[in-house]
């Protein structure tokens, strides 16, 4: 599905965290940590950004006896090429900064 | 205590988010187990919640989870509340202040005395639990409505109305004024009907899933 709208800051900031572990994934809970967001915000995010392509999502076994597997999310190639656009220009996002 | 809290409200998110969002509920239920392990399980349900809430007009089947939870908290609840509200003060065995206003309202004749006698006051425990039982049952019916359960939902609301004739019974017998059931009946009423209405809704020949 093609974007037609600019991501939100609560967005890019995912898009900046997915970003700093690509290649290797990262979960759900660790990524509320990094971004500061809380799952009400985080999760319809990541939903949105499935649907769009740019995340992508896998189950990985459980790290210990009794824990139930957990869904890891990395960025797509088009998440990987809008991150780095953001990055790149982020002027144009509505970041000041030069940090996406 | 907030455990359990926290485990209804992520159960509650994730019957709203439906088959639709399926494994995102599964994911979401995987990081409440590492939230509710740092102590934040609670914060962590009530913003799946949030999530769930906010996808559910994007899709058809979230659409039918959002009528049945507006039917459950714009409806049922209020009526439990309404009704529980009656029982806090004195209805329907005592001369309820708003009891002539209903009266009016129904056109039926006012000023009927209602206080009870010794002799028939040992009915007052009884129907006291009756119409808790009819507020159980409405918050019970409220839960299987959000969960699409609606044999559940009916084998409840059978019990609510036997519960609701035998009040009625009760009421004409001992207080003898007929005022103090219009509520109770009057919320069943809507209560069937509405629920009759969604369940045909949800399992309409159109529609895939309930």
């Amino acid at each position: 599905m093609v974007r037609t709208r600019r991501p939100s800051p609560q967005m890019l900031a995912v898009l900046a965290a997915l970003y700093d572990q690509a290649p290797k994934t990262i979960h759900g809970y660790d990524l509320m940590q990094q971004t500061g967001l809380k799952s009400g915000s985080l999760y319809p995010i990541l939903m949105r950004m499935s649907d769009q392509g740019l995340v992508s999502s896998q189950w990985c076994e459980p790290t210990a006896p009794g824990r139930p597997p957990r869904h890891a999310y990395r960025l797509t190639a088009t998440g990987l090429a809008l991150a780095r656009e953001v990055r790149a220009d982020p002027g144009s996002f509505g970041l000041s900064g030069a940090r996406a | 205590m907030n455990g359990s809290i926290a485990g209804a409200v992520m159960k509650l998110a994730m019957a709203g988010l439906g088959t639709h969002r399926s494994e995102w509920a599964k994911a979401m239920r995987a990081e409440f187990v590492m939230a509710s392990q740092a102590g934040e399980g609670l914060s962590f349900a009530f913003g799946c919640l949030v999530a769930a809430w906010r996808e559910l007009p994007t899709s058809e089947e979230g659409r039918l989870a959002l009528s049945r939870y507006t039917f459950s908290l714009g409806l049922l609840l209020p009526a439990a509340a309404i009704l529980l509200t009656g029982l806090w003060f004195g209805y329907p065995w005592v001369e309820p202040p708003y009891a002539d206003g209903i009266a009016s309202f129904a056109r039926m004749p006012t000023g009927q005395t209602t206080t009870l006698n010794a002799g028939n006051a040992f009915a007052v425990p009884w129907l006291a639990i009756l119409l808790l039982l009819r507020v159980a049952g409405l918050v019970l019916v409220a839960w299987f409505a959000v969960e699409a359960e609606w044999d559940k939902a009916a084998a409840i609301q059978r019990a609510g109305a036997a519960a609701t004739i035998t009040l009625t019974l009760l009421a004409g017998i001992v207080v003898a004024d007929f005022t103090c059931i219009i509520l109770p009946t009057f919320a069943l009423g809507v209560e069937v009907l509405a629920t009759v209405m969604l369940r045909r809704w949800h399992e309409g020949p159109h529609r895939a899933m309930a």
